[in-house]
Order: structure tokens, then sequence, then C-alpha cells
């Protein structure tokens, strides 16, 4: 028999090297194996020992803990595990070290979470909404009403305006709505342009300097988009679309054509984007008042 | 009186402490041992030790310290065992102490006797 088969010398041995944790591993090494030494010689003198015998001589060697203690009384400073000073920057030092896989796995997700969300926040958040707050100016028409049916968008849920109106070759139609900027960083719009594309060949499109609640249109100053403006953070601008019907794009009766997005060419955040905005509304075309000739 | 009883064996420990490393170069005066023989004969001497274990890390010191050294022995029973061999250093520390001891010793004999008389 020897330290190691016995299974409770073999703990005990366990148990007194985790002791002396504090030591240098040299020192303790040594006297963990000259205790061994003497745990072996105890055992050659027993020519059957018990367990009750390996108990009481377990005993008689003493708790680990007694003699770790004791190792550290009789130690000198070179005798002592290297540690890092418990003072405040070299235990944090310390800490990092010990920890210093986590903490850059830690630190990569953040960056790389920062890094996606940003990436994820300039493309794909929209930050441009189309829609109808305080703005006065909805579908209109040169000559006649257009048709306005109030109902609920089916899949929202929520009040929903459909307008039909008729093609009268040569006359003007307006539609307007709030241009909203949701996000906290200002927005430019570089273009707004018309869907379905090519409906309204000479279109005037026109911008108020500022939102203002108002509901007369006249009272709210409107000028001409000709260059690219910003909308700050947090802040709207109404637009108003004004074409001429041209060219008689409707042939075959029963042809309509139907608009519910606006195309919006921006800059958020140094990015180009094109959304299609889905508009408070949708307009319904139809109809070839006007048209004359073959192809009507 | 429990405290009493308490600081008067810590204070005996103490003592017994502070000349255990002395007693362990003693023991090595005229003869090599090894540990384990070290050990019991340390235990046969009334009270020198109580944990077998915590010799190991004073002879460990020693040894640092340059007053033993020790050497490797084939065992006539079992492995080889580790010899402890006082050193000249160990020879004068010792030599030192035994001087000092017995001054110390006269010294508290007296203030015994005296103390009882």
């Amino acid at each position: 028999m020897n330290t190691k088969t016995h299974p409770e010398i073999a703990e005990y041995v366990a148990r007194l090297r985790t002791s002396m944790g504090d030591l240098a591993p040299e020192r303790r090494d040594e006297i963990v194996s000259e205790i061994e030494e003497h745990i072996e010689e105890a055992l050659a003198e027993m020519p059957s020992p018990t367990d009750a015998d390996i108990r009481n001589l377990l005993e008689r060697v003493g708790d680990p803990r007694t003699i770790a203690a004791e190792a550290l009384e009789r130690s000198v400073d070179d005798d002592l595990a290297e540690r890092p000073p418990r003072r405040y920057p070299a235990a944090f030092l310390a800490f990092l070290r010990r920890h210093l896989r986590k903490i850059l796995i830690a630190l990569l997700s953040l960056v790389l979470g920062f890094a996606g969300f940003s990436a994820w926040y300039v493309t794909r958040f929209d930050p441009l909404h189309a829609n109808l707050h305080g703005n006065p100016f909805r579908v209109a028409t040169q000559t006649g009403r257009p048709l306005h049916v109030n109902t609920i968008d089916p899949v929202t849920a929520r009040p929903f305006h459909a307008y039909s109106v008729e093609y009268r070759d040569k006359e003007w139609f307006e539609y307007g709505f709030t241009l909203a900027n949701t996000s906290p960083f200002s927005v430019t719009v570089e273009e707004i342009s018309v869907r379905p594309e090519g409906l309204f060949p000479s279109m005037q499109i026109s911008i108020s300097r500022e939102s203002e609640l108002a509901t007369n249109p006249s009272r709210i100053a409107m000028r001409p988009l000709d260059a690219a403006f910003s909308i700050p953070a947090h802040s709207a601008r109404y637009v108003v679309i004004r074409g001429t019907f041209t060219g008689c794009p409707f042939s075959g009766a029963g042809n309509t054509a139907t608009a519910y997005l606006q195309k919006v060419r921006f800059r958020f955040l140094g990015v180009g984007r094109t959304e299609f905005l889905p508009l408070p509304y949708s307009i319904e075309f139809s109809g070839r008042t006007g048209c004359t000739g073959a192809g009507a | 009186m429990r405290d009493m009883v308490a600081s008067q064996d810590k204070s005996l420990a103490q003592m017994r402490r502070g000349t255990l490393e002395y007693c362990v170069l003693a023991l090595l005066r005229d003869e090599e041992r090894y540990g384990f023989d070290l050990v019991k004969a340390l235990g046969e001497a009334d009270g020198m030790v109580t944990s077998e274990g915590t010799i190991y890390p004073l002879l460990s010191r020693l040894r640092r310290d340059g007053l033993v050294s020790t050497k490797w022995e084939e065992s006539p029973s079992g492995p080889p065992r580790r010899y402890y061999r006082l050193t000249a250093k160990g020879q004068r520390a010792l030599s030192e102490f035994v001087d000092e001891w017995q001054r110390f010793r006269d010294a508290v004999d007296r203030l015994m006797e005296g103390g009882r008389g």
C-alpha cells in the first residue's frame, strides 16, 4: 500500500496540497512529498492497516490547515507564491489578466453588437414617415371632387383614407402629406418622386419651411422643392405634389392605377437610401376624360 | 478563568514552537536522521509535537536557511529515505542557542524558586 492507492490518504494529500496554495510551488511540493514519505514510513510499520489505523495515522499527521498555517508562519517572503499585491490598481490588473479572454470577448461582442446595430440603424431604420398629422393638404383636383372613402385598413386595423380620382387630360391634380422625421438625427431629403413612374411627366413639388398646425392651406408658406433640404430631428415638413394629367396613359376600359407609396431619396447618417414610404391613403386613378384619338 | 487557561496554553505553545527548531537541530547533532525518525523522537519528548505534519514545514525552512542538509539513502525496508544532517552553520546556531538557553533557563529557574520562597 502507498499514499496513492488508499483513497483516504490520496484525499488527505490533495487537501494538504490545496491548503498550501499560498506557498511557492517548489516549497509546497517539497513539504507535501516529505509528508507523503512520512505516511509511507508509518504505513510500512503496519503489516495490515485497517481503515481505523489509517484515520488514526492521518489524525496524528495533523489537520492540513494546521500544517499549512505552520508552513506560512515558517516562511520567508521568497517562499510565498507570487501573488499580485492587493492594492487597487494591481488587484484590478490581476483581475483583468485572469479574465482577459472573457473581457476581450465581452468587449468584442459589445463592439460588434454596436457596429451591427449601427449598420442596421443607418440602412434599415426608417427615419421618415408619410402621415397626415396637422396637414390640411389632402387630395385635390382642378375640377370636380375626388371620391373619398374613410375606411379601416384591413391589415393594420387603422383608419385609412381611400381616394378615387378621375383622369382629366391637361388638368392638374395634387396630393399632400406630412413628411415626418421621427429619428433623433437630421435627414437630408434629396428627391421626392411619384409612383407609378411616369404618371405625371411634369410635376411641381412644394414643401413647407416649417411644420405648423394650420387648417387653412393658404396660411402655410410653401416653396418649390428645387434642392435637397434637411428635416431636423423629430420634426416634419408638409409636402404637396402637383402633377398635370398628360398623355392619356390608361387605355382600355376599366384600367386603373393606384398610388399608395411615396418614393423618397434621402441621406441618413451619411448613408444615401431610397425608400418607398407608405402614404396615409391610397389614390386610385381611373377614367380618361378629355382623351381623344386612336389611343383613346 | 477560561481566558487565563487559554492564554497560558498559547504562551506554552509559543515557547514550544520557538524551541522546536533547536530541538530538531539537537536531535541531529550526533547522527543523521530521516523525517519519520525525527518526528518519532520528538513525539517521545513530552508535548513537543502535537501534529506530526507540522515538523515538515520547519525542516523545509531549516534546510532553506542552510542549517541542515538532506541526502537520499536506500532504506533496508521500503522506499529510499531522505536523511537530514546538521551543517556547520547549523552546529554554530545550535551551540549559540544552547548557551542562551542555559542562561535563560537558569534565570527562569531562579525567579521561579524565588517566587515560591
